[in-house]
């Protein structure tokens, strides 16, 4: 019934000369699709937290790690009970782990990493490992990481990342955990890392 | 007659230039300069002294002649850069196939305060089961290090996890008679470091 009376109201429109304007209305419809698609596309692609900060943290991973590494073969024996491993830092008592990530800031003001709190480390760092000309490996926790203003700041094996310190459970692969980091001026931002290889 | 000589001086030119490209290339293996670590020539001896396997046994290096030894100093509270390299060398011994059981990876501690050759050794495990880790006394530690030229040191920089330990971060590789014949710098990938072990082997 509908269907037949548009159907006879766009023959009216040819048969009358004014054939351009169904093809005007298809046309506009054709846009108005287009444009939710890509809205549509934009939302899902973003970065999880790019709408609430500002900036836009990617592809979060973390090493694995053990929650107490050589516990299995130390239990055979007595012998370590007496010894000092791990009572004086809360990093002997776990093992370690590392975050990496790309933060990126689109904004006009620079932004600085502070910290980061984690429920899978006792402790969390932000580190920074550096190979010299001989070839030596140092790392030396450091205050925080600056995003530069409309550029990025990559934390990846041999540079800047987050360390973890006395893990408190087994980081498996294709494991995944929270972490919160906090920034100067975007304030708190929940990421999920995902545990692989490098 | 001119005309000749100068096709034959272009075609020596092109098919100089496809080698050479070749070789950077990684194409052609082992023509010379297509190693990624430097080669020891001669080969160096090392310094042998007695260090701890997680079963409390003296373990040498010389124990391992026969293969090509694969020696990383590290330490298992290093999260970043020895990870990072056992990861690369695993991916390596992959990479070799068979061959791979001419090759023994050896990881001695630089924490040997920290890294019982228990602890050490399964640290090692969990990168590949075939691994080796070895701890022991840190002096008999320290000479077998600077008899190849590695160095590290205990550091206090105020993290909450106690000291760090810089250390020389390069690959060494032992040839079958125990000497040391190569050189891997940090941040080779698998593949790289798989190239360098077979000219190793063929050695």
């Amino acid at each position: 019934m509908m269907l037949s009376q548009v159907v006879t109201e766009m023959e009216w429109m040819v048969t009358n000369g004014m054939g351009w304007w169904p093809r005007a209305r298809r046309v506009a419809v054709l846009a108005l699709v287009a444009v939710l698609a890509l809205a549509a596309l934009t939302a899902c692609g973003g970065s999880e937290e790019a709408e609430a900060s500002g900036l836009r943290l990617d592809d979060p991973w973390a090493r694995p790690g053990m929650a107490s590494p050589g516990q299995s073969t130390m239990s055979h024996g007595e012998t370590d009970k007496g010894s000092d491993h791990g009572s004086a830092h809360a990093g002997q008592s776990g093992g370690t782990s590392a975050i990496f990530l790309t933060i990126s800031n689109p904004g006009k003001e620079d932004d600085r990493l502070v910290a980061v709190t984690t429920d899978v480390a006792e402790v969390v760092e932000i580190h920074r490992s550096s190979i010299d000309a001989s070839g030596v490996m140092r790392m030396e926790p450091i205050d925080g990481v600056t995003i530069p203003a409309g550029g990025k700041a990559e934390l990846k094996p041999g540079a800047e990342h987050i360390m973890l310190i006395g893990l408190t459970r087994d980081l498996e692969v294709g494991d995944r955990f929270s972490a919160t980091l906090q920034f100067e001026r975007a304030g708190e931002m929940t990421i999920e890392v995902e545990v692989r290889e490098p | 007659m001119r005309r000749w000589i100068i096709l034959t001086v272009a075609a020596l030119v092109l098919v100089g230039g496809a080698t050479a490209g070749a070789f950077a290339a990684g194409l052609l293996p082992f023509g010379g300069g297509s190693l990624h670590g430097s080669a020891i020539d001669p080969p160096l001896p090392i310094v042998d002294a007695p260090l701890t396997g997680a079963g409390g046994q003296e373990v040498r290096l010389a124990d391992f002649r026969g293969k090509v030894v694969v020696l990383y100093f590290g330490y298992t509270y290093c999260p970043d850069v020895c990870p990072t390299t056992l990861a690369n060398v695993a991916r390596a011994m992959k990479e070799l196939g068979k061959r791979a059981e001419d090759v023994q990876v050896v990881m001695i501690t630089v924490d040997p305060d920290r890294d019982t050759p228990e602890i050490t050794q399964e640290y090692v495990s969990r990168f590949d089961p075939s691994f080796i880790g070895l701890g022991g006394d840190v002096e008999r530690i320290r000479e077998v290090a600077t008899g190849m030229g590695v160095y590290f040191e205990k550091q206090e920089r105020g993290s909450a996890g106690g000291y760090l330990v810089d250390h020389t971060a390069t690959v060494l590789v032992l040839d079958r008679n125990g000497d040391l014949r190569l050189m891997l710098p940090y941040g080779l990938t698998g593949e790289q470091i798989a190239n360098d072990l077979r000219w190793a082997l063929k050695q």
